[in-house]
């Protein structure tokens, strides 16, 4: 019997034919650090004053609300005593995007899939003013310290979190009016070192198998007239547009925005904002 | 327990009982949303509102949080220079020259909290019994420079 093999180990040039093929000219980027001020706990005029007089250059970031990209610091910022004090979150930019697309209010039950860090959780906490409720679920328990930690430093009050998986969402027994999906991705080559030899067609087709799960289990735990935000960093059409139609055509869901970052000042983000119909 | 440690700062009650919430040795404070959600949920939350501190055997260990939430109310405040406050946050004891404050009789062996020139928390401490000017003045227990030393640990 004849064996057909399928070669699911890609080149660089291969994934960059298809960044091509989706409307993007490969050019080395230089994605810039940035911060989220967290105005829970300082002003945001009072913040860039004091690293500004130690010499920090920042650079307001458009389309979000409290962002900076870090353009020099004569030190690590994670030493200072401001990101001690919770005064700010280090976050890419790009990644902020997902908070403010999503806008939960103090109104809101949030729900957040995948939490940790915690970045996008302190940053919805802020959102939300501390009040109302967000819940936030991480499967990993060795990924719960770095949450843990990060909500105590910003001093966020109003999350609670769970260590279940987030294809268990709908046993919570609530339906939320916004959730979270910043689901777990094949990540993107302005991320990691070597990212191109490491990744293949065979676990981006899992990843993306995964994260339908997900959106399966988001869908389930999600109001009727509720918002979902879906969000990765990968740029694969396999996690990222695929799994949009996909998930369009399976549940009474429309999309009503999606924003795809390439690669540049920031790092690659793609993300798209869902409504349930019924 | 979390009563015990917090008389040591000050005598005023500053915590409602019916807001607080405990899990295993975790205490939290929690808001009426927080609860009703828990209830809701019926399962053991990891964390839940605002982290307090834990409690192992006899002793209590407090969270940043918490203290924030104390300081307002402490009756022992010192304020550091800005080389001992830096200091104090890398883990440091703090002798007499780099104290440019203190509020309160912060007598021997009392629990003070420590605080810079912009008066933000930087955490507590306990006052010692110096007899040479090389013996420190405040003995450090906890600072907010463990957020560092936590994550340099996983």
């Amino acid at each position: 019997m004849e064996k057909t093999i399928i070669n699911l180990h890609m080149k660089k040039e291969e994934f960059l034919q298809r960044y091509q093929d989706l409307g993007w000219n490969y050019k080395e980027p230089r994605p810039f650090p940035a911060l989220r001020v967290n105005t829970l706990l300082i002003k945001e005029e009072a913040l860039v004053q004091r690293l500004k007089e130690k010499g920090v250059v920042l650079e307001k970031v458009p389309n979000v609300k409290h962002g900076y990209f870090i353009k020099k610091s004569p030190f690590s910022l994670a030493s200072t005593i401001e990101y001690l004090k919770g005064y700010f979150f280090l976050q890419d930019a790009a990644a902020q995007r997902a908070v403010e697309v999503l806008n939960p209010t103090k109104q809101d039950l949030v729900l957040d899939m995948c939490a940790s860090p915690g970045g996008k959780t302190t940053q919805m906490a802020q959102k939300m003013n501390n009040e109302g409720v967000i819940v936030s679920l991480e499967l990993k328990k060795e990924r719960l310290v770095a949450l843990k930690n990060n909500l105590e430093r910003c001093q966020v009050k109003n999350v609670i979190v769970y260590n279940i998986n987030a294809r268990d969402s709908p046993k919570l027994h609530l339906l939320f009016d916004k959730i979270l999906l910043d689901a777990p991705c094949s990540g993107n080559f302005s991320l990691e070192r070597g990212w191109f030899e490491k990744r293949d067609l065979d676990g981006i087709r899992r990843n993306a198998q995964l994260q339908k799960e997900l959106l399966a289990a988001g869908f389930d735990a999600l109001k009727p007239q509720g918002e979902l935000v879906y969000a990765t960093c990968s740029l694969e059409p396999e996690e990222d547009e695929n799994n949009c139609s996909w998930f369009q055509k399976r549940f009474p869901v429309k999309m009503i925005s999606f924003e795809r970052v390439w690669p540049d000042k920031t790092h690659g983000f793609f993300l798209a904002k869902f409504v349930r119909l019924r | 327990m979390i009563d015990k440690f917090i008389i040591q700062f000050t005598r005023r009650k500053i915590l409602n009982e019916k807001d607080l919430l405990i899990v295993n040795d975790k205490y939290f404070l929690v808001s009426e949303k927080i609860r009703e959600t828990i209830n809701i949920i019926k399962r053991e939350p990891h964390l839940a509102g605002l982290y307090l501190g834990r409690q192992r055997g006899n002793q209590f260990f407090p969270s940043v949080a918490l203290l924030a939430i104390l300081h307002p109310f402490a009756e022992n405040i010192i304020t550091l220079n800005d080389d001992a406050a830096f200091l104090f946050i890398c883990g440091r004891d703090i002798y007499a020259p780099s104290i440019l404050k203190m509020d309160g009789r912060c007598a021997e062996s009392s629990i003070v909290i420590l605080q810079n020139k912009n008066k933000e928390l930087l955490g507590f401490g306990k006052r010692a019994h110096p007899i040479t000017s090389q013996q420190p003045v405040v003995e450090n227990i906890f600072d907010i420079g463990d957020f560092l030393r936590r994550e340099n640990k996983r």
